[in-house]
């Protein structure tokens, strides 16, 4: 990283840059795969919680 | 009390023939008996009551809705109704008192429904606490968009749900379960998913350290996704695990965040989910009456995904839509915006805003808000130059926003605005950040 595309706000002199530590690097190739796993894992709960909470319910009968 | 002297009073101040019609009326509606039988209910209104309090004495003094915040352009809409400042009417002080009158009316309303709560009046302290929230929620998402904070969100809703919602204790578990599911969507990110947002403060993570920062805030992750539902589970054995991790989820945010969300989030958790219910809490059978719960659910996902699938770009970039579901904790932010106001006399006017707040967001469309007004209202103005950068979570500076003339743009509520620039597509870096502070 280039010193001089720094930018320094009012206020924040003297802070060091802001980088990554070394697990957030080994992890960065990987992001775009965990976010899908992510929504995913999301999705499969939203789906399996509407089916136990609205569908199934709605399906029993008074 | 004995059942037989609950509602006493509201039956000697409703005692005309016409009056208790409208009294059974109002108490079938909104399912009083419900809070009459289940003591889970009476607390959480005691301790929405608590929030709601709070929340409203932040607001007390606050100039973001009053006549001089309109004539001083110093307010900001929604930006779904722009016009919001030609209907205020308040002053605050000290400019005036009407305000603090207004207030003052609605402390007198929460002091007795407090008194009500003593006397177990449940109609009287839902027909109190019905005025509150009306008024708390014409502030919050009609009066004025800057006092938009997830606490307020959380009391206003859940309020909602235990007033004016059938099966109420069922929705207002359902809900609070959905408040974590749901901010768990702003949280599939890179900034959090590296724990980028904690590590580019200059203070990083409270006491686990960067070091092990994206361990923990992917834990925060999958709890929101998968564990939180636990909380409504029937085995005590995973009901009370999950319980016991958002005590300490909210014990520990409130390192950085706190009294105030704490004072409703981990109170409500504990009403909702430590105590146990007078009668199971079951799924409300499929009737006309639990479809208005079923519907508010729904507006819900709705609200929350309207940036994430109607707009456009990264909303923790642009902005667009990140008020109208839950934000906590979105992304760290640092911005400048530079403005230069030209004058039809030839003069010029620099303005510079810079942020270095992790939790000041660097809305453009608030920046836009104060410009267009300028625009507006002053006919010297022939152009406004303007330039907006913006980083998150320590990565780069993007250049936003880069126009000759602020004047000629509108901004639309619902879709994306084109001269917000997009990171990967227009938006140019032109540099990086250093590490900041929270608050």
């Amino acid at each position: 990283m280039d010193a001089n595309q720094l930018i320094v706000i009012k206020g924040l002199e003297g802070n060091e840059p802001a980088t990554l530590t070394p697990l957030q690097e080994a992890i960065v190739p990987f992001v775009p795969d965990i976010i899908l796993v992510w929504w995913a894992l999301w999705i499969l709960v939203f789906s399996y919680m509407t089916i136990r909470y609205v569908i199934v319910p709605s399906l029993k009968k008074e | 009390m004995s059942p037989q002297t609950h509602g006493t009073l509201a039956e000697r101040l409703f005692s005309s023939p016409l009056d208790r019609r409208f009294l059974h009326f109002y108490r079938r509606v909104f399912s009083i008996n419900e809070i009459e039988k289940e003591p889970i209910l009476q607390i959480a209104l005691g301790a929405l009551l608590l929030s709601v309090f709070l929340g409203l004495s932040r607001w007390f003094y606050s100039h973001t809705f009053s006549v001089s915040a309109y004539t001083d352009n110093v307010y900001t809409c929604w930006p779904y109704f722009q016009d919001c400042g030609r209907w205020y009417f308040l002053q605050a002080l000290p400019e005036g008192y009407s305000q603090s009158i207004f207030f003052m009316g609605v402390y007198a309303l929460m002091v007795l429904a407090a008194y009500f709560m003593y006397r177990k009046e449940w109609t009287l302290v839902h027909m109190a606490l019905s005025v509150v929230w009306v008024c708390k929620f014409i502030i919050l998402f009609i009066l004025t968009s800057q006092l938009a904070a997830n606490f307020d969100y959380y009391d206003t809703l859940l309020l909602f749900v235990v007033l004016f919602l059938p099966s109420k204790l069922f929705f207002a578990r359902l809900a609070f379960v959905l408040f974590y599911f749901l901010s768990s969507t702003i949280k599939i990110h890179e900034g959090w998913i590296l724990g980028t947002y904690f590590t580019t403060l200059s203070t990083g993570l409270p006491l686990f350290g960067n070091a092990l920062a994206p361990i923990v805030t992917n834990l925060v992750i999958f709890m929101q996704i998968v564990g939180v539902w636990f909380l409504m589970s029937s085995k005590k054995l995973f009901q009370r695990t999950a319980l016991i991790y958002f005590i300490l989820f909210h014990l520990y945010s409130g390192i950085l965040v706190g009294f105030r969300y704490p004072t409703i989030a981990l109170v409500m958790l504990l009403v909702l989910f430590a105590l146990p219910p007078v009668q199971s809490v079951l799924v409300p059978r499929a009737t006309k009456r639990a479809l208005a719960g079923w519907l508010f659910v729904a507006l819900l996902f709705v609200i929350q995904f309207i940036p994430i699938i109607v707009i456009r770009g990264d909303q923790k970039m642009t902005l667009e839509g990140n008020y109208y579901g839950f934000f906590m904790f979105e992304a760290n932010h640092q911005c400048i915006s530079r403005s230069t106001v030209h004058f039809s006399n030839g003069t010029t006017r620099e303005s510079i805003r810079e942020s270095s707040d992790s939790t000041w967001r660097c809305d453009p469309y608030e920046l836009w808000f104060v410009n267009h007004n300028r625009c507006e209202r002053n006919p010297e103005i022939t152009h406004i130059e303007w330039t907006f950068d913006h980083s998150i979570n320590g990565g780069p500076f993007y250049r936003m926003v880069d126009v000759e003339d602020a004047c000629a743009l509108e901004y639309k509520a619902f879709s994306h605005n084109e001269w917000i620039r997009v990171p990967g597509e227009s938006a140019a870096v032109v540099g990086y950040p250093v590490k900041n502070y929270f608050q």
